[in-house]
């Protein structure tokens, strides 16, 4: 009996908590390999670093569980923040500039929406919407600012930018942890959470069951939007500008920190902290491959075999006997 | 023991001094085994099945008959046993250890699953021929030869569907009788395993495969795994009973009657649920307001002028064949399928714009009749699974989900975030009330068999406390014990103590109408024919309204 205990703690460490233990792993490797790894100076370097992407990984997590895809977070990423700040800065300059955080935020709910609208209203299929808006948005970001935007609001560069403790801890990781919090408790403990896995579980179930599906979908779509917004008001005050090339190709390294993370791809299935997993993981290989002179072309492959080796060990687990 | 002694060395020289084939079984299992965690499908089974019998294979949800035909076809590998098979005399024996369903069909071994795996946008000729088609030469395929074959098949099982109509356009009913037409029929099949699919069939599809099966028993050995009894004993020449991983008897039927196959299955004796007149409503109660009203409701091309109203307290069945329009009906009640035109009136209100979720909000829940796609969240938790309906009121300052709180006299408070210990609350309260056989309550609902899956998923829409239940073939495809027990527990704590609220059940065992229901109406082409209360119940004369007749 307790031997079987302790299987079923690990077969959940193994579902649920491998990319946990991948990260203690490499972690410890590259605490061995590379002395200047394990600085606490790297450590928080690496923390504020993954924050924006980890904005919009949670978004994607949540649409995953249920069983849905945002391509386009990646577009949201760079539009919101810079039409938030033309909003102030050109636009309409007469408005107070704090209120391009709020704009950011909005935009970014709004693209949600339409994205929810085609995808769950209309029925169009999710993928290919998001890919078109991936391609329109990141169009649009090009055409108003073609060459980047500075003298940003410093309220809209507060929270991407601040540092406190003689300038060595980045305000946005307690950003990060403040959002896990919030994510945690709504998966975990709030209806939101049970309804989002059991749409993704079964959504004909769901909804003949009496949850309100189509409600719980767009919010999930403009979740992820306004994370994705988020994300990127905390990298443009990280780079102190808002630039037309931010975030692109951030959506598919997303999506492998995701998968990484133990969210299954046909929904149903996944945590908060997992995704958070998957975020942390990436972003510490990407470190220590920098840190240990690796030509930075091979970084890509080296994600790509990476999360080839995720999902593959996730579909052979997962996967039903061999019929 | 005289079938051990032919797995001797003179095996082959006993069976060609003796030709007499049909005493000599077509396919034989010894000592099979199948273990899973925490559970023995099968313990050591041994079974013979001959030519010239129908094998019915009977026994509760989980007892252990799937396991065995799945074995048999090579979807599950047996942990240990044999296996041999008859081929001209001689006993050859099957690789039980590399079997799969590949080796299954060489071996002439065909299994009719309970879910027909047709491609769906295909027509039933390309469905028919689609793993090996029949071919002039090497490049050509020869369609005249196929569709000729395929259209004595479809008339051979009275179809009227053409060769060339496509799978989507044929009632769920029909493509099970089609697949088994298929594997009966068109395939060279030795041993025909039908997986519980007479569950699918109403009575007159049925008498058509009995015909059939009857016709062609003679060279085909056929195994028939079904919960009605009384099919075992209309059809079947052998019935093996299973319990619990264990094969519990093997005879003739005609040494058997309904009951005492009844009693094998259940290992207790099990008596038919019988209601006294006080748990019915009185027939002049009449003039209580409704809590259903339904009034010229219509949907093109299903049903049209449905009138009915549904009586505080009563069960009132509502039953026709699959295409009479009963199932969309009920679906047109919350939305699922959008009504052309009529009303709905919950307790006096109007209920207009349906959708589950609203109809939940009015106190009104529906149970799908296919529980697999449309019931159970699969892979979500037994806890999630009964708690699904009520996430939403764990938060608020009620009495659901706290058996525990109640017993000390208070409510729960409202709170932020949904607590454990009303979750498990729930649980506990059904998991003894609805006799639901599980473990853990975090273990995902497949693990369950599938009478303790239909009680948690019937203990989810209790929980949400409804008034009025639309229940579609709430005993499909359970075992008797199960069945029993769901038949008492909507006369009892699902209809109320206090006898307030409703239920609307379809089902197509008329018998289990006639025990639980207060009033039969009967829906023929999409129009309500007749109606019977309860002092004209008569299982003939409903049966042969429900036909048209």
């Amino acid at each position: 009996m307790e031997t079987n205990k302790f299987l079923r703690y690990v077969n959940i460490a193994l579902t649920d908590y491998i990319v946990w233990i991948l990260l203690v792993l490499i972690f410890l490797i590259g605490c061995i390999m590379e002395p200047s790894f394990s600085s606490i100076l790297n450590i928080l370097n690496i923390m504020g670093h993954v924050v924006p992407m980890a904005m919009m990984v949670f978004g994607l997590a949540f649409l995953l569980m249920l069983g849905r895809i945002d391509l386009s977070v990646e577009s949201t990423f760079a539009l919101a923040p810079i039409l938030a700040n033309l909003l102030v800065m050109k636009w309409f300059p007469f408005l107070p500039p704090f209120l391009a955080i709020i704009f950011c935020i909005l935009i970014g709910v709004i693209i949600g929406y339409i994205n929810g609208f085609f995808s769950v209203k209309l029925g169009v299929s999710d993928f290919l919407v998001g890919l078109a808006m991936l391609l329109f948005l990141r169009g649009v970001v090009k055409f108003v600012i073609p060459e980047g935007l500075y003298g940003l609001p410093k309220s809209f560069m507060y929270l991407g930018s601040a540092r406190i403790f003689n300038g060595y801890f980045a305000v946005s990781i307690f950003i990060l942890f403040l959002v896990v919090a919030v994510l945690y408790i709504i998966t975990r403990y709030r209806p939101f959470g049970r309804k989002l896995l059991a749409t993704g579980s079964n959504p004909e179930a769901a909804f003949i069951g009496g949850i309100d599906t189509i409600k719980i979908q767009m919010t999930a779509f403009m979740l992820s939007g306004a994370l994705a917004a988020f994300g990127g008001m905390i990298t443009a005050g990280r780079q102190l500008s808002c630039t037309n090339g931010m975030g692109e190709g951030n959506s598919m390294q997303a999506l492998a920190a995701v998968v990484l993370g133990g969210v299954v791809l046909t929904g149903g299935k996944g945590t908060i902290i997992g995704a958070l997993g998957g975020a942390l993981l990436l972003q510490v290989i990407e470190n220590l491959l920098t840190l240990s002179g690796v030509n930075p072309f091979l970084q890509d492959a080296v994600f790509g075999f990476i999360l080839l080796a995720a999902i593959v060990f996730q579909g052979v687990r997962t996967r039903e006997p061999a019929k | 023991m005289l079938y051990v002694m032919w797995l001797g060395d003179n095996v082959e020289h006993y069976i060609k001094k003796d030709r007499k084939l049909s005493n000599i079984p077509t396919i034989k299992f010894t000592n099979i085994v199948k273990k899973y965690p925490g559970l023995v499908a099968l313990n050591d089974v041994n079974l013979e099945l001959h030519k010239n019998e129908i094998h019915g294979l009977v026994g509760k949800n989980g007892a252990g008959k799937s396991t065995f035909v799945n074995i048999m076809y090579g979807r599950t590998i047996a942990d240990s046993g044999q296996a041999f098979i008859e081929r001209d005399g001689k006993y050859v024996e099957l690789d039980l250890e590399n079997f799969s369903p590949i080796e299954a069909r060489k071996n002439g071994i065909y299994l009719v699953p309970q879910e027909p795996p047709f491609a769906l946008d295909l027509t039933i000729e390309e469905n028919f021929y689609l793993q090996s088609p029949l071919m002039k030469n090497f490049l050509v395929m020869d369609k005249g030869m196929m569709r000729r074959k395929v259209q004595e098949t479809l008339d051979t099982f009275s179809f009227e569907y053409k060769p060339t109509t496509p799978l989507r356009q044929i009632t769920m009913e029909d493509r099970h009788l089609l697949y088994t037409a298929l594997v009966t029929d068109l395939f060279d099949s030795d041993v025909v395993l039908l997986d519980e699919v007479t569950s699918a069939l109403r009575k007159a599809k049925c008498n058509i495969l009995f015909e059939y099966l009857k016709k062609v028993k003679h060279k085909k050995t056929i195994v028939l795994i079904t919960h009605r009894i009384p099919e075992i004993i209309e059809i079947c020449d052998k019935v093996t009973v299973f319990r619990d991983g264990n094969l519990i008897t093997t005879g003739d039927v005609k040494d058997f009657n309904e009951s005492q196959l009844a009693d094998l299955i259940v290992g207790e004796s099990v008596k038919k649920p019988h209601f006294g007149e006080q748990y019915y409503i009185p027939e002049d109660a009449g003039n209580e307001e409704p809590l259903l009203e339904v009034t010229n409701f219509n949907k093109q091309p299903f049903f049209k002028d449905i009138n009915f109203k549904l009586r505080p307290g009563e069960i009132l069945g509502m039953t026709g064949l699959v295409e009479s329009g009963v199932i969309q009906i009920f679906r047109s009640l919350f939305g699922i399928i959008t009504a052309d035109s009529g009303t709905i009136k919950i307790e006096g209100e109007e209920f207009n714009n349906p959708t589950p979720s609203a109809a939940l909000s009015k106190r009104m829940v529906y149970l799908t009749n296919d529980r697999i796609h449309e019931g159970a969240f699969q892979h979500l938790s037994i806890l999630d699974n009964i708690n699904a309906g009520i996430w939403d009121k764990l938060l608020e300052d009620n009495d659901y989900g706290s058996a525990a709180a109640s017993e000390k006299g208070s409510t729960r408070r409202s709170s932020r975030r949904i607590r454990k210990k009303d979750e498990l609350a729930t649980y506990n309260n059904y998991k003894e009330s609805y006799n639901i056989k599980a473990n853990n309550p975090n273990n995902k609902i497949m693990t369950l068999s599938g009478g303790n899956q239909q009680k948690v998923v019937l203990a989810r829409l209790a929980a949400t406390k409804p008034k009025v239940l639309v229940l579609d073939e709430p005993t499909k495809g359970i075992d008797v014990g199960a069945k029993y027990e769901i038949l008492r527990l909507m006369r009892t704590s699902l209809i109320g103590e206090e006898k307030k609220n409703g239920i609307i059940v379809n089902s197509s065992s008329i018998e289990e109408l006639n025990i639980v229901c207060d009033r039969i109406l009967v829906v023929l082409g999409g129009q309500i024919c007749a109606e019977f209360s309860r002092n004209d119940f008569d299982e003939n004369e409903i049966y042969k309204a429900v036909q048209g007749v």
